[in-house]
């Protein structure tokens, strides 16, 4: 009688866990709802990412032909010649130009797993002002461009943690984050390898930073436009 | 002795079914879990808001893109018309010019906006006394918020910041543009004055932490009239080449 009850109990107690199981599989992934869902944003994404290509080729082909136009024109007088490069020049600041030239790669990561202190002290998203430090001694070095992970730094470069991941230039970006600078190699790269300056500091935390020095660096132009609502040029 | 035969059989019998029936709930319980952890690498929700969110990201890009064509076609008809009316293309390349040194903050600028003052906490110092000091992170990351926020222009004590401006310590001051310069910091700020002004006085912005844990001074004004300076240092490229 008493093993009886014994068998009875645990079986219910498997049927219970059996139940439980079957649950928990079908909430998190036995749904084929979500896994179409994930097929369905899969396939857009896919397609998306084709579009832009494309999209990428059409701009650099009209813009090839502008430039083609543009010193066409230049070749007609010195005057038009130096509007020309100076258009040039202005685009090369506001960052509507692909740049190439000399430069550092700085990359930095989270620190490996054993050697994390804990979620928030370890993680570049919540301590993104090493990130504004490092950018601020790059400029103090001469940097002549930078970009981060691939978006190029203007003078409306915000660099924001929202919830896990970096807003930058208005995309989502998440570590490893990876600055590009151009310009004198040997002097970009001592301004951060200083004892007690950014580089040294962010080591002590046990963050992953590697510096490469590079003889070309190409930096893609911003794909943005920017029109004022508020401000207005005055002399 | 019959009875207790008949009692050991009974026992083998039982023992052999809860063999047989444990075997199967653990096969069940086994596919189960495995069948878990298969799906549970590749899809969950977190998957899904992800893959979304990077789908939101291009569409984004493809939209921004999509203008800066938009843009150059027109730059190009433009340049067309002109070529095929036989016209001046030096008017038409400094109207360029003109609209891409605004972009690029060399030219001054007004509109409503704010107005931030930042001064170190004056007060008798209870501990470390660089809690009370306004350093360049600060500064940094205040100019970050608002830019964040919409900012157009910005300029600390006059000076324009741009995207090459460098913000670091040089002793008791912060170089700015390649000049020093002593707190109090005016930072001023071209945009929308109420968002403008949220990111700076918004509990749990950055300034409003350094504020209320640290006693910095920040005082925030919102004004119509904010006029912000162009940057006026040359421009020359020593490294790029195109």
């Amino acid at each position: 009688m008493k093993n009886k009850l014994l068998i009875l109990f645990i079986s219910l107690v498997l049927g219970f866990i059996l139940a439980f199981q079957y649950q928990v599989v079908k909430n998190t992934s036995g749904e084929t709802e979500i896994s179409q869902k994930v097929n369905e944003l899969k396939n857009e994404l896919n397609n998306a990412a084709e579009e832009k290509e494309q999209l990428v080729t059409d701009l650099n082909e009209i813009e090839s032909i502008l430039k083609e136009y543009e010193s066409a024109a230049a070749e007609e007088s010195i005057y038009v010649k130096n509007l020309t490069e100076e258009l040039e020049k202005f685009k090369i600041m506001s960052g509507y130009t692909d740049v190439s030239g000399p430069g550092v790669v700085i990359t930095l990561d989270n620190p490996d797993t054993d050697d994390q202190f804990s979620e928030f002290n370890s993680n570049l998203i919540y301590n993104y002002e090493y990130i504004l430090l490092v950018l601020s001694n790059l400029n103090a070095a001469g940097a002549e461009a930078i970009s981060i992970n691939g978006h190029r730094h203007t003078n409306y470069t915000e660099i924001v943690p929202v919830g896990t991941h970096l807003n930058i230039n208005g995309m989502s970006v998440i570590p490893p984050i990876e600055i590009k600078a151009i310009g004198n190699t040997q002097t970009l790269e001592s301004v951060l390898n200083f004892k007690g300056g950014v580089v040294w500091e962010m080591k002590n935390l046990n963050f992953n930073v590697d510096i490469k020095v590079e003889d070309e660096i190409q930096i893609q132009r911003q794909l943005k436009t920017v029109d004022f609502k508020y401000a207005q040029p005055y002399e | 002795m019959l009875n207790h035969m008949n009692k050991d059989g009974g026992i083998m019998r039982k023992g052999i079914i809860v063999l047989i029936l444990s075997a199967v709930i653990g096969l069940l319980l086994g596919t189960q879990i495995v069948n878990e952890s298969k799906d549970f690498v590749f899809i969950n929700i977190n998957t899904v808001a992800s893959l979304s969110n990077e789908v939101k990201m291009i569409n984004q890009e493809i939209k921004d893109i999509k203008n800066i064509i938009e843009k150059s076609r027109n730059e190009l008809a433009e340049f067309e018309m002109i070529e095929n009316n036989g016209e001046d293309i030096s008017v038409y390349l400094e109207d360029e010019i003109d609209k891409m040194k605004s972009i690029a903050g060399y030219t001054n600028l007004r509109g409503e906006g704010v107005m931030v003052k930042l001064s170190d906490n004056m007060e008798e110092s209870q501990g470390n006394i660089n809690y009370d000091l306004i350093h360049d992170i600060d500064v940094t990351i205040i100019i970050n918020d608002l830019i964040s926020a919409g900012a157009e222009a910005v300029s600390v004590n006059g000076k324009r910041i741009l995207s090459k401006t460098e913000v670091v310590c040089i002793g008791p001051l912060i170089r700015v543009n390649g000049e020093g310069i002593a707190a109090p910091f005016i930072i001023k700020a071209i945009g929308n004055k109420d968002e403008l002004s949220a990111a700076i006085n918004a509990p749990n912005t950055y300034a409003y932490n350094l504020k209320t844990v640290y006693g910095i001074g920040i005082e925030t004004m919102k004004s119509n009239f904010i006029l912000i300076p162009k940057y006026t240092e040359e421009i020359v490229f020593d490294y790029i080449k195109n």
